[in-house]
């Protein structure tokens, strides 16, 4: 089965357990972990469960919820906070009829937050899936979810 | 180890070098108030109640935080005070800490220090948001409203139990206690230990059956042994008037350091089977209460024709009282001689670095050399090699059959410090076994006081006489005609009165004092902590009853 490649990839050394996850999580066209993944690492890696669903839930980059297909992530840092992050939410927010945390009912978008992307040259940003996009304005962000929506 | 010198408070000290500033103080005579800090578990620094003045930066939290040579410490500036007044005032105000409908108020921590620090008010909007309260666990109530995060749950059953079963979940105000993969407490793994109620410090984790019976000043603790198996565990019994509230674990007992096991801590609470008050006499089908006199009277006529079978629960005094009255016609009812005997002791367990746990598993039974051994192994410090062990094979990836016998021990070879684990082994699996030159043997005696009927030579038989007087709680019979069968016993189960014709009550648990002997070989002592119902009789007199048939 799929999943057991995937862990093959790896040594079963615990210092493997995050990029065990992603990969079991990336594997998934839903983005998030299943409760069978967590088991997976961590019989795999001989880590108690509560261990492996502590690291699981601690790092925002994990989910152990079905999530979309693009993942939003706008930075909530003071850098961007500061040249408008806030409505770049709002218009996110809006343009999608989500709040943060949901996913779309098409299951095309996931809304989320996230701390500083390392991009404050070009505040405000957000990160979709491993893209970055930056200097955003509402109008940007339009079209940029718009071009995602049409498959570009 | 060398030594440091460090200035606290302006007081010169010298310690041991590895101590936290925390521990050098307490040497010193200096108190920095605590909550996260356990003196059993590792160094975690959650609460940050403890921070320090130690050198330039920010404040240091004291108990993480270890002495270097010259350091100088201050313990209480106004500074500290106010950075600690806040700490708790955010740690008050974060959750439900309204002490009045608490189980835990007059014996929290939390508690504690708002008194300490005069807290009289709160200085921030008191909680909104409700957490999760799991009931789901027979013995243990979990109330995540009244949780400070301080994580000793988690690093106790983790570090002293072994069991890995709690764990914080999510981050930052959303944090919660989490039992294995976000379970309920009933369905998870936990083994009922208890350890993870005995070090909360806040009413978050209670004791159901012991919940709002009374506060520790209003029990008295009693130092006594465990006598559920032969580990025999140090333990407190919280005993008000003739009741026991709770049962926790000793953290000075040199035999288990605190660490308990469900059927030491909660099992003996939960007994239910009907309590045998009188003795009791069946003539023609029919049971007569009767007097003690007539009940001795009637073993003193058997006592010709009559064999003696005691079970390994019971106190050497009373095993002795029988022997000396009955001689040669007294066995044991269960087996007593090691398969192989023991040549390791408990600290042989604390440096293995590979476990032979053969035929037993430790999660229901000798949980605490479960917890020595599970500590260890899966934090993978040591292998475990598991043979038929139950529940126990499931934190291994070295688990087999006894047809695989040969495997697994080829396996434990392949370790330096090898100590073989057993009970009772099935016949061909002892042969394999006890040739292994390199391995230590721990043999776990069968019952509480196995070792005792060894010491006093009583042998293993089979019961087959017709006239036969079973000593113990855990008594089945078969019975033929002509029997005639006597049972000395704290219970009267519906199963024994239907072979029995003579029912003897004796005292149970920590009704009475005895000694037992632990599978080191040690002896501890069982104190008597309640008074047993009028009626039953005691270790002593039926010692005195038994030198007069
Ligand atoms: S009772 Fe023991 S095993 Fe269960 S959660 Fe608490 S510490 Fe862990
Ligand atoms: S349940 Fe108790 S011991 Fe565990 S983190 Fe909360 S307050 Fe601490
Ligand atoms: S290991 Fe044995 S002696 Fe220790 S608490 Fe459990 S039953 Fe009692």
């Amino acid at each position: 089965m799929e999943k057991v490649r995937i862990l093959k990839r790896f040594e079963p050394r615990k210092e493997n357990l995050l990029s065990l996850l992603h990969a079991l999580q990336r594997s998934n066209p839903q983005n998030y972990l299943e409760e069978e993944d967590l088991k997976l690492a961590a019989n795999y890696l001989s880590l108690p469960l509560s261990f492996v669903s502590s690291v699981a839930t601690f790092y925002s980059m994990f989910s152990l919820k079905p999530r979309g297909k693009y993942i939003i992530r706008i930075c909530e840092s003071p850098p961007c906070h500061l040249v408008g992050a806030e409505s770049i939410i709002d218009t996110v927010s809006n343009f999608l009829g989500i709040k943060v945390g949901e996913t779309t009912p098409d299951g095309l978008f996931t809304l989320e937050l996230s701390s500083c992307l390392g991009v404050c040259g070009v505040a405000p940003a957000m990160m979709v899936n491993e893209e970055v996009y930056g200097n955003l304005t509402p109008e940007k962000v339009r079209s940029v979810l718009n071009d995602l929506r049409r498959g570009k | 180890m060398g030594k440091v010198r460090l200035k606290i408070d302006g007081k010169e000290i010298e310690v041991e070098e590895g101590k936290t500033i925390l521990e050098a103080a307490k040497e010193a005579g200096i108190e920095i108030p605590t909550l996260c800090y356990h003196e059993k578990l590792l160094p975690y620094g959650a609460c940050r109640m403890c921070v320090v003045e130690a050198g330039p930066g920010a404040l240091k939290p004291a108990c993480a935080t270890y002495v270097t040579d010259g350091m100088e410490v201050k313990t209480s500036t106004p500074e500290i005070q106010e950075v600690r007044m806040t700490v708790l005032q955010l740690l008050f105000g974060e959750r439900n800490h309204y002490c009045m409908y608490c189980e835990s108020s007059g014996n929290c921590e939390l508690q504690d220090l708002g008194y300490k620090f005069g807290l009289d008010h709160f200085e921030f909007p008191p909680y909104e948001d409700k957490y999760p309260v799991d009931v789901s666990h027979p013995y243990i109530l979990l109330d995540q409203n009244r949780c400070v995060l301080c994580r000793r749950c988690a690093r106790a059953c983790a570090e002293l139990g072994g069991h890995f079963v709690l764990e914080v979940k999510n981050r930052g105000y959303q944090s919660l206690i989490n039992i294995d993969l976000n379970n309920q407490f009933a369905q998870s793994s936990c083994v009922s230990c208890g350890l993870c109620v005995q070090v909360c410090p806040t009413g978050a984790l209670v004791d159901k059956r012991a919940s709002y019976l009374g506060r520790k000043e209003q029990a008295e603790v009693i130092k006594t042994n465990c006598d559920r198996c032969p580990v025999g565990c140090g333990i407190e019994v919280y005993r008000r008037a003739n009741f026991i509230l709770k049962v926790y674990g000793d953290w000075d007992s040199p035999i288990n350091q605190g660490v308990l096991c469900k059927n030491g801590r909660y099992l003996p609470l939960y007994e239910d089977r009907p309590r045998l008050n009188a003795p009791k006499l069946k003539e023609g089908g029919i049971w007569t209460q009767i007097s003690p006199e007539m009940a001795f009277k009637v073993i003193s006529e058997k006592k010709g024709a009559a064999t003696v079978f005691l079970e390994g629960s019971l106190p050497l005094e009373l095993l002795q009282a029988f022997k000396s009255a009955l001689g040669d016609r007294v066995f044991a009812l269960n087996e007593v001689n090691p398969p192989i005997p023991s040549t390791a002791t408990l600290k042989d367990l604390e440096d293995a670095d590979t476990y032979l746990v053969v035929g037993v598993d430790l999660n229901e039974r000798y949980g605490v050399v479960g917890s020595m051994i599970k500590r260890r192994v899966v934090p993978q410090n040591a292998r475990l090699i598991a043979v038929e062990a139950g529940s126990l094979s499931g934190i291994t990836d070295f688990s087999y059959e006894y047809k695989d016998i040969d495997t697994a021990l080829g396996e434990a070879r392949k370790g330096e410090k090898v100590v073989a684990v057993y009970s009772s082994l099935p016949e061909g699996i002892s042969e394999r076994l006890e040739t292994e030159s390199g391995f230590k043997y721990l043999f776990l005696p069968y019952e509480a006081n196995t070792m005792a009927l060894k010491e006093l030579g009583i042998e293993h038989k089979v019961p087959q006489e017709k006239v036969k007087i079973y000593v113990g709680e855990n008594i089945s019979s078969a019975r033929s005609p002509g029997d005639f069968i006597v049972a000395f016993t704290p219970f009267e189960t519906p199963e024994l009165k239907s072979v029995a014709d003579l029912l003897i009550p004796i005292t149970w648990y920590l009704e009475d004092e005895g000694t037992f002997i632990t599978l080191e070989g040690k002896k501890v002592v069982r104190q008597r902590v309640v008074t047993p119902a009028e009626g039953v009789l005691t270790v002593e007199e039926i010692s005195s009853r038994l030198l007069k048939i």
